[in-house]
């Protein structure tokens, strides 16, 4: 055992140095817990999802396109539904919603040069007799087909999924442009399920397109 | 007037005789129920406790679907793995399967001992009688309820209440051993859920005001430390901060709105008006200000605003929001009293010391505030942890009301004894009349896999919805519905229910189905804790606001149906036809009935490749559209199903005839059957040919149903 002063002094002085010690260096329960929150907080901001880069060079559409004369939402025939969610193999994506014999149109930016439009496009439903869907593109005044294709969901294994539709277009910045969607029913006029749905429609440069 | 409390010792009889009340009373209230079915998130915690013992350390590193959404893991749940290892650790040793649920529950039962125990050591800080009120715990409805679910509420009260209990008597007694305690225990509430980590403020607000020495600061670093240190340890694993991802489906909730902020207020004080005792026991000890004036003001109060926020209910799911929500304010407002009361130069009523008060009053707002401020929606287990708070201060109410008594020369109807005594018999009634409910609403989910097992005989099925529902149709061999719809083949069966979180069925599939049968049950009981017809929203107030509601309606529903193998299988088959138009996929509508069929035109064959390994029995209707035919034509329309083997031999043939010009019958659905062999059989095809008529007549096969064999 220690001589009495000396541990007295020791305990003292260690005790002082201790208290001294302990609180600049043992952070007090509130602060301890605000930095342990504002890490978490800070932390929760760190990362965030990467979203899609659709870069300076591609055009979004979609959210420009009407549908003068059909009926807005709803399950009727001439119907259009400018965010409508469909889910194809597990994949929900936002989309257009046209009812045969709906027509959507969307006016594009004045741009010229070569640009490839691409659209996922899916039959809603796996019944019905399937549905023709026309693209025109109206450039000063003329009207031309650009690209069609028939959706047979009830009777191709393929159509169910999403499409991706591409096509190049030649734009002139000049002339008004006008982007038509045109739906129909099948061959034998059964409207049973006849939903087309259109999303991420886009304008890429052709430059751009991999 | 302080109260005289007596630090119990464990030497001392007395004090065992309260423990083994305590533990008494819970195996008593645990016993009927024991057999409880795994309700609600248990199947979570079940799912992942298998995980656990594939991956230990990450138990909740796993792809998982939950309500119809894919996650690549769980890793960002709402709560820590504790509660997952206790359930693998039963899962090891113990298995799980029919009748097992008794296993996981007996061992459940630590949770609500420890958190008695503690309790009883807590209240003895505060009351005189530290029985009284933690027997009352255990008999309140809320304690009661979650009991009897693997959930994490309960032990995480439990650890809670050991933390604390451990802490202030560590601080009293200045021991290092129950600071250690006090240590392990908080990391144990904070491993389990996440908001335990408001224990770290609230006990050195407590170690600060008692001004206890330098020690217990060091008691309160470790938890802290080492959930950190796990944050890490995930960080490193999972690359990325686990929290993130729960942050952000709580913003993806919207549950930073005002209105949001109402409706959890709102909650809150709901649930603790209904679900801790009695209410007619809180308004009779708390509500007694200005001579019931404050009572009566209160109630008017709170049927303004129950036409304001609850127009639309019922008078008694009113009258249950009203009396509910006066509860709530007055205990809301006496627990802020007792903040108020504990400022200097302020009386205390209670006689406690001003930091305890404090320390009551900061735990049970502050648990107040996280429920509002911080969760995704209003739950009745999510006040669990303000229990203790509230009921010492109601037993040290009772207890100054007994002394005030014994002061005057006579005594009133309603003693304090009487109170007391009431309070825990009521209480004790009340929730284990809401258990009962709880029990029947669980019993459903067991009930409905069996009676689903009958329908589908065994043929592939997949359900659509979550909690026990989940965990019984899967044991019961069904397939959760995979986020690919594509997958689910003809012939599936497809269980969805309407209250268990049923998944968003995509369009494609749904319309690919038929309603087989819908089953639908009805609890004994009139109590609903959880209904979609009546505001009934103890678990959610996705659901409602108030706790409990009365109905003698259906409670739940289980939607089967079947996906047509015609229609799911026809990119499949093999087409032959005269007609330029194949085959299609439609509907028919003959004699007011609409049916989902397969169209096609005269001189049509489909060859469909036939999977199925087991005799099955096809049930279809066969019919021809109305234009097929003019009135008084003897056309004749043929409609053959057959099966063929791998050579073209004809196994099995069923077929129709009809003559729809002559024969009204004719004009109208007629049902075909096959009993249908196995590719074990040597089946390899099913036929479909439709032959006749004068034209382009449309004929269908319609409602095609297969099923097990008679």
């Amino acid at each position: 055992m220690e001589p009495e002063p000396l541990r007295r002094h020791f305990c003292s002085a260690a005790n002082e140095n201790l208290t001294m010690g302990i609180r600049p260096f043992v952070i007090l329960p509130a602060l301890s817990f605000c930095l342990f929150w504002a890490a978490l907080t800070t932390g929760c901001g760190a990362s965030s999802p990467a979203g899609t880069d659709s870069g300076p060079s591609s055009l979004e559409l979609t959210s420009l396109f009407s549908a003068p004369g059909a009926h807005l939402k709803g399950a009727d025939a001439n119907t259009f539904d400018p965010h409508f969610q469909v889910t194809r193999r597990g994949l929900t994506r936002d989309s257009m919603l046209l009812i045969p014999p709906a027509t959507a149109r969307a006016a594009l930016p004045g741009v010229s040069g070569k640009y490839v439009l691409e659209a996922w496009c899916t039959q809603v439903f796996n019944t019905g007799d399937g549905i023709q869907m026309n693209l025109y593109l109206a450039q000063g005044g003329a009207r031309s087909m650009v690209y069609n294709r028939y959706f047979d969901a009830g009777r191709r294994a393929e159509d169910r999924d999403w499409i991706l539709v591409r096509l190049p277009l030649t734009l002139d910045s000049t002339k008004p442009s006008v982007l038509e969607i045109e739906t129909s029913a099948g061959p034998q006029g059964d409207l049973t399920g006849d939903w087309l749905a259109v999303s991420s429609v886009k304008l890429l440069q052709q430059k751009e397109i991999r | 007037m302080r109260p005289h409390v007596q630090a119990p010792s464990l030497k001392r009889f007395p004090v065992h005789r309260d423990l083994a009340i305590l533990v008494v009373v819970t195996a008593a209230c645990a016993l009927p129920f024991l057999g409880f079915p795994f309700h609600m998130d248990d199947n979570f915690y079940m799912d992942m406790a298998r995980n656990a013992q594939v991956k230990p350390l990450y138990p909740n590193d796993t792809p998982y679907v939950f309500e119809g959404r894919s996650l690549p893991d769980m890793g960002s749940h709402s709560h820590p793995p504790l509660q997952t290892y206790f359930l693998a650790l039963v899962q090891r040793f113990f298995g799980e399967g029919e009748g097992k649920e008794w296993i996981y529950h007996t061992g459940a039962l630590v949770y609500p001992i420890l958190a008695l125990l503690a309790f009883y050591f807590l209240a003895a800080r505060f009351v005189e009688r530290p029985l009284w009120p933690s027997v009352v715990l255990a008999c309140s409805p809320l304690f009661l309820v979650m009991q009897h679910t693997l959930m994490t509420d309960l032990p995480t009260l439990a650890f809670w209440l050991a933390a604390v209990a451990c802490f202030l008597w560590a601080a009293e007694r200045r021991s290092v051993s129950l600071y250690t305690s006090s240590a392990f225990f908080q990391f144990a509430a904070m491993f389990t859920s996440y908001q335990s980590i408001a224990l770290t403020p609230l006990l050195a607000f407590y170690h600060l005001r008692k001004r206890t020495g330098e020690r217990g600061w060091l008691f309160l670093l470790p938890a802290p430390l080492l959930m950190a240190s796990w944050f890490v340890m995930n960080y490193l694993h999972y690359h990325r901060w686990l929290l993130v991802d729960t942050m952000g489906f709580v913003r993806s909730r919207h549950a930073g709105t005002l209105a949001a902020y109402w409706t959890k207020i709102l909650a809150a004080l709901e649930y603790q008006g209904w679900l801790i005792l009695f209410p007619f026991f809180f308004l009779c000890v708390f509500a007694r200000g200005l001579r019931g004036r404050l009572l009566a003001g209160a109630t008017l109060l709170a049927v303004y605003l129950a036409q304001f926020q609850v127009p639309n209910y019922r008078l008694v799911d009113k009258t249950i929001f009203v009396v509910g929500l006066v509860t709530g304010i007055f205990i809301a407002s006496r627990m802020g009293r007792l903040l108020l009361d504990s400022l200097p130069r302020r009386e205390n009523p209670l006689g406690m010391a001003p930091e305890d008060a404090q320390f009551l009053g900061l735990w049970y707002f502050g648990v107040i505030a996280y429920c509002v401020l911080v969760f995704t929606e209003g739950s009745a287990r999510y006040v669990l942890p303000l229990l203790p708070p509230v009921l010492i201060c109601y037993f040290r109410q009772l207890e100054v009301i007994e002394v005030t008594e014994y002061r005057r020369s006579s005594r009133p109807i309603l003693g304090s004894a009487m109170l007391a005594s009431g309070s825990l018999v009521l209480t004790l009634a009340w929730g284990l009349a809401l258990s009962h409910a709880d029990l029947e609403f669980a019993r459903i989910y067991p009930r409905a896999a069996r009676d689903f097992s009958r329908v589908t005989g065994g043929m592939t099925s997949y359900f659509a919805g979550e909690w026990g529902f989940r965990y019984y149709f899967s044991r019961a061999g069904a397939r959760q519905l995979p986020t690919d719809e594509s997958m689910v083949r003809g012939g599936s069966y497809l269980a969805r229910p309407r209250l268990a979180l049923p998944y968003e069925i995509p369009a494609d599939l749904r319309e690919m189905t038929m309603p087989v049968q819908s089953l639908t049950y009805e609890p004994s009981t009139p109590l609903r804790i959880l209904d979609k017809q009546t505001p009934a929203g103890f678990y959610s107030t996705g659901w409602g606001l108030i706790p409990f509601s009365i109905s003698r309606g259906v409670l739940e529903s289980v939607d089967i149906r079947q996906v047509n193998y015609l229609v799911e299988q026809l990119p499949y088959s093999r087409v032959e036809t005269t007609s330029s138009v194949k085959p299609w996929p439609g509907l028919l509508g003959l004699h007011d009935l609409t049916y989902l069929s397969v169209l096609a035109r005269p001189e049509t064959s489909l060859l469909y490749p036939w999977r199925e390994s087991d005799p099955l029995v096809l049930r279809l209707f066969c019919g021809v559209a109305a234009d097929a035919y003019a009135m008084g034509s003897e056309a004749t329309f043929q409609f053959i199903i057959r099966q063929r083997d791998s050579v073209g031999r004809v196994l099995v043939e069923s077929s129709k005839m009809l003559k729809p010009g002559i024969r009204e019958e004719d004009r109208g659905w007629l049902p075909l059957r096959l009993q249908l062999l196995g590719r074990k059989q040597g089946a390899e095809s099913l036929e479909l040919i439709y032959r006749g008529g004068e034209g382009n007549g449309t004929g269908a096969f319609a409602e095609a149903f297969l099923q097990r064999g008679e």
